[in-house]
């Protein structure tokens, strides 16, 4: 086989690859099983993803729930243990010179770090570098706390400025930044007293009130009303745009995903699917499953308002407890049905993700044959 | 270093901040404005007790001897204004004589207290109680002689004791004190009597007593020995002080039936000497006459007997008595048989003892005698005199107590041995809070710490806490506390006794106390663990500790507030109820005064068993409505926008 089997690279401008990364979560025995011998069973969250992000750049995972988009997520910012493989990171300027101990291992001449390598107690400072914008602005502010203990909460933990002055003026600039004008009216307000798009802003200035360089947001939009959501995505654009971040941008619909990222890498069952640029991969996809995600993207168009489209796909999801042999994919694909030379490979064999355009990669054995 | 110091202090003043805040929340709330008033109250209750408790009163509150002065068992004093007629009660101390008299070698230091009566309940007791010291005079000892005069609303004078102090054989010295106490034994009753007699002219009517100035004397000394007898039972000799007779009645017995039973004896000895063979046929007539003249005044008086007074009952019937004495002395001579004789003999002296009980006790004239209150001012004087002291001292160092224990007491009344109910029921407070507060605080904190160290830590520590808590739970605490509180009550001795009993019960609350506290955090604490905002906190690189503390612990407090409230009042509770039981400790709490009143059997006794039922109550009242505005400030959600 000739062909271009991905592999992250580590260039200066790449902010973070993930390499390999696995995230089994241990299922619970019963003292019965226990005794039987029975052996532990694992929930294959995410199974060997590896994917690289661009400084500056706007990444999407997407896939449906339960593929292990936010555990991936999540994992960056290491909210879980990983099974397996390693996380690099190009540290930001501020806290380049923190993180110089023995152990800390160096997987690029750029300065690429493994996260994972960095003891406990050393990791507090990436913190400040990597935040998450959380899906649920219901759930994600302390309802006992007022909005601003909740974003002084962050200044607290890193020890950043101990007058209250200072911090007043911080948060204030931070509500400001998020457009929660007047700041001063907010400030003291609980979260029940704010609207969703209210509070997601108050995430979004939570997670940006430590100047992180990455921001992992995960569904950022996808509790909010539909009314205020291109408002948010506008809002988290700009700040993009001044402030230098570079996005993670996890979602479950590939139009908002096209819409707003670069690149896109399309998930399924703990898997990268696809992979490649945002506007290619919606337009034109190669996977089958990314196919049948597309078509389910409602179309804005009244004449068909009454048609139930058919999705080229069957089944359902598997449990990610016994994940199927081969393609993971194969029992719901129908590119199998129209090609049944190449059952036993999809059945047996793991098809690699490969690239069969210029930073297009698809994982997917119909396309491995050409 | 400045800047440390900047910080810890900006630290301090934020939390003295947020207390201020607390209160000032509390305080905005109808039930927090009532809670905060009742627990000053209770506080101030309590720290004014703290103050003033000495070690002694711990020990002794429930002898007699501490409350000697005090009336048993009487209600409050306010409960006049409702209507009730009590008399006061009066405990005066001297230390300075009132007025001091020297005339030549006799000094005289008075003590006088005037003693107000104006309602017709009779005072329960009244003596005087003094230390007075032996003074000298060249080497030999002046020994004081006390006088205690009573100065009644009707003129009466009297010399109610007089008491000579013997030092005791203990080594006297100049100016050692010397302990007097006035007792009814000692009391001149005697005085009293005669002063009644004489001021409200106790006689006995003619027609009843007649003209004998024997049996006039011998009723008077019956009637006087009524009045004693009434005085000293009723009154308790003491008490006649403050007595006038309302209704006297003096009444002679009109039953003949005695009589009746004399004149059949006569006549069948009569019968039976006319039937006896005499030679002497003159000798028969004379004893057949003399008893015929025997007869004849039993008759006399059998015949008159409604108008018959005392005087002419008692001449006749020891005429009968002489005449059958004579007859007896005739049989002698005229050789009558053994066996009348000796009856005649018996007789004679039946009805003689017959005379002599009438003229002795009340029985043939019996007096009826009732006293009522002498209502007015009575002056109280206690003289303490020095005899052959050359140069008196000016004042005398001496502590004279005047006191009248009356129909009511103090502003709560007393309990059994004159347990003044309102000291106790101030100084049961600080204990009550106290062991309220130590096991509530010590079970809740125990509690909240092992719970949410259980629910977020879980594995194997959740594991094993969660089964210590099962076995804890399923033990029932009464009967252990029982067990443990009999055992305690054999095993601790001496000073600290009480204390040791008190922490052992509380220790017993918390060990069996945290449990319940600890499953409820425990299962908050695994909801509240995996709320999205834990995980915001982890990512923003928050520790455990400050997981634990600033978020689950505040939402955690909310509930522990409410436990910590109902706990507070289930402590005092569970004393009280302790107590009632039978298992005391020794120390004046509202539990102990309840357990005495059911030991006494006198739950009628309302002021004895409502005050510390209401501070009970009180307590709990005010931890119940702390709680509530508690709540509020704990749980945002609670308050409106």
């Amino acid at each position: 086989m000739g062909e271009n089997i991905y592999k992250p690279v580590y260039s200066k401008d790449t902010k973070l690859v993930v390499s390999d990364l696995k995230v089994y979560f241990p299922i619970r025995r019963s003292f019965i099983d226990v005794l039987r011998g029975k052996p532990r069973l694992y929930v294959k969250a995410v199974d060997g993803v590896s994917f690289d992000v661009k400084e500056g750049e706007v990444f999407a995972l997407a896939g449906e729930s339960g593929c292990g988009k936010t555990t991936t997520g999540k994992s960056i910012l290491r909210l879980n243990e990983i099974t397996e493989g390693s996380i690099g990171y190009l540290p930001s300027k501020k806290i380049e010179n923190v993180v110089k101990l023995p152990m800390v291992k160096k997987l690029s001449e750029h300065g690429h770090i493994d996260l994972y390598s960095i003891p406990d107690k050393y990791f507090k400072p990436f913190r400040q570098d990597i935040q998450m914008i959380w899906q649920d602005p219901f759930g994600s502010l302390n309802p006992r706390r007022t909005i601003f203990e909740i974003l002084e909460e962050p200044l607290d933990i890193h020890g950043i400025s101990s007058t209250k002055e200072e911090r007043t003026e911080i948060i204030a600039k931070a509500l400001e930044e998020v457009k929660l004008t007047p700041p001063e009216e907010f400030m003291w307000r609980y979260p029940h007293m704010l609207s969703g798009g209210q509070r997601q802003r108050v995430v979004i200035s939570r997670a940006l009130i430590l100047k992180p360089s990455l921001v992992i947001a995960d569904e950022p939009v996808s509790m909010l009303d539909v009314s205020i959501r291109a408002e948010i995505l506008q809002l988290m654009m700009d700040l993009k745009k001044r402030l230098g971040l570079t996005y993670i941008f996890i979602t479950h619909d590939l139009a908002l995903a096209r819409y707003i990222s670069n690149r896109i890498a399309v998930m399924y069952l703990g898997k990268i699917v696809e992979m490649g640029d945002a506007r290619k991969v919606v337009e034109d996809p190669y996977h089958p499953y990314t196919k049948a995600l597309v078509e389910a993207i409602p179309e804005p168009d009244p004449q068909r308002r009454f048609i139930i489209k058919e999705l080229p796909i069957k089944g359902e999801v598997p449990s990610p407890i016994n994940v199927p042999s081969g393609c993971r994919f194969h029992p719901r694909c129908i590119a199998l049905d129209k090609h049944p030379e190449l059952a036993e490979l999809c059945k047996t064999k793991e098809p690699p993700l490969i690239e069969v355009a210029p930073g297009r990669y698809v994982a997917c054995w119909l396309y491995a044959k050409k | 270093m400045s800047m440390a110091t900047g910080k810890s202090n900006s630290r301090i003043s934020k939390i003295f901040g947020s207390i201020k805040t607390a209160f000032k929340e509390i305080w905005r709330q109808t039930p927090g404005k009532a809670a905060l008033i009742l627990l000053l109250v209770l506080v101030s209750m309590a720290v004014v007790a703290v103050v003033t408790i000495t070690p002694e009163f711990l020990v002794k509150w429930e002898s007699a001897t501490y409350w000697e002065d005090n009336p048993v068992v009487v209600p409050p004093c306010w409960v006049n204004t409702l209507g009730f007629k009590t008399s006061k009660t009066t405990q005066v101390y001297f230390t300075q004589p009132s007025s001091t008299d020297v005339n030549g070698s006799i000094v005289k230091y008075t003590y006088t207290h005037t003693y107000v009566l104006d309602v017709n309940d009779l005072p329960k007791d009244l003596y005087v109680k003094g230390e007075m010291p032996l003074l000298c005079e060249n080497g030999g000892f002046k020994i004081p002689a006390i006088m205690i005069t009573v100065e009644r609303p009707d003129g009466i004078i009297i010399h109610a004791w007089n008491v000579a102090v013997q030092p005791g054989s203990q080594n006297a010295t100049c100016g050692s004190k010397l302990t007097v106490k006035t007792s009814k034994e000692t009391f001149n009753l005697a005085e009293v009597i005669n002063y009644l007699v004489e001021k409200y002219n106790i006689t006995i009517p003619q027609e009843i007593v007649g003209t004998n100035e024997t049996y006039v004397q011998s009723a008077m000394s019956i009637l006087r020995t009524a009045i004693r007898t009434e005085l000293e039972n009723k009154y308790m000799s003491t008490l006649s002080l403050f007595v006038k007779p309302a209704n006297y009645r003096i009444t002679l017995s009109r039953d003949t039936k005695i009589l009746e039973g004399y004149k059949n004896q006569i006549t069948g000895l009569k019968n039976r000497i006319m039937n006896v063979e005499i030679d002497n046929q003159v000798f028969k007539d004379r004893i057949i006459q003399s008893l015929d003249r025997a007869l004849n005044n039993i008759s006399w008086i059998i015949n008159n007997i409604n108008t018959v007074t005392y005087s002419d009952y008692l001449t006749a019937m020891s005429y009968a008595s002489a005449e059958i004495e004579n007859a007896n002395k005739l049989g002698l001579a005229a050789g009558l048989p053994e066996d009348i004789r000796s009856e005649l003999q018996v007789l004679s002296s039946g009805i003689k003892k017959f005379i002599e009980s009438a003229t002795s006790t009340p029985s043939l004239i019996i007096p009826e005698i009732t006293f009522e209150t002498l209502q007015g001012s009575y002056r109280v004087e206690v003289a303490v005199a020095y005899y052959g002291i050359s140069n008196p001292p000016q004042s005398l160092d001496a502590n004279v107590g005047i006191i009248v224990k009356g129909g009511c007491h103090g502003i709560l009344g007393t309990a059994d041995k004159g347990i003044d109910i309102a000291t106790v029921v101030l100084y049961g407070t600080p204990i009550a809070l106290s062991i309220g507060f130590v096991t509530a605080v010590t079970s809740v904190f125990i509690g909240v710490i092992v719970g949410i160290i259980s629910g977020y830590y879980g594995g194997l520590i959740d594991e094993i806490i969660q089964r210590i808590v099962d076995v804890i739970g399923n033990i029932p605490t009464l009967p252990i506390l029982i067990i443990v509180g009999s055992v305690a009550q054999k095993t601790f001795t001496g000073e600290a006794k009480s204390l040791y009993i008190i922490l052992t019960y509380i220790g017993v609350l918390v060990i069996f106390g945290w449990g319940g506290v600890s499953i409820t955090v425990r299962a908050m604490t695994l909801s509240i663990k995996e709320e999205p905002y834990i995980e915001a906190a982890k990512a923003l690189g928050a520790s455990n500790t400050r997981i634990i503390f600033k978020h689950i612990f505040p939402q955690v407090l909310m509930y522990a507030a409410a436990v910590l409230v109902f706990n507070v009042p289930g402590a005092i509770l569970t004393e009280a109820g302790l107590s009632v039981l039978g298992l005391r400790h020794g120390w004046p709490t509202w539990g102990s005064l309840l357990a005495s009143a059911r030991a006494e059997n006198r739950f009628d006794v309302w002021w004895w068993i409502l005050p510390p039922g209401i501070m009970i109550s009180l307590t709990s009242l005010t931890f119940v409505l702390l709680g509530l505005a508690i709540e509020r400030i704990v749980e945002p959600r609670l308050r409106t926008l």
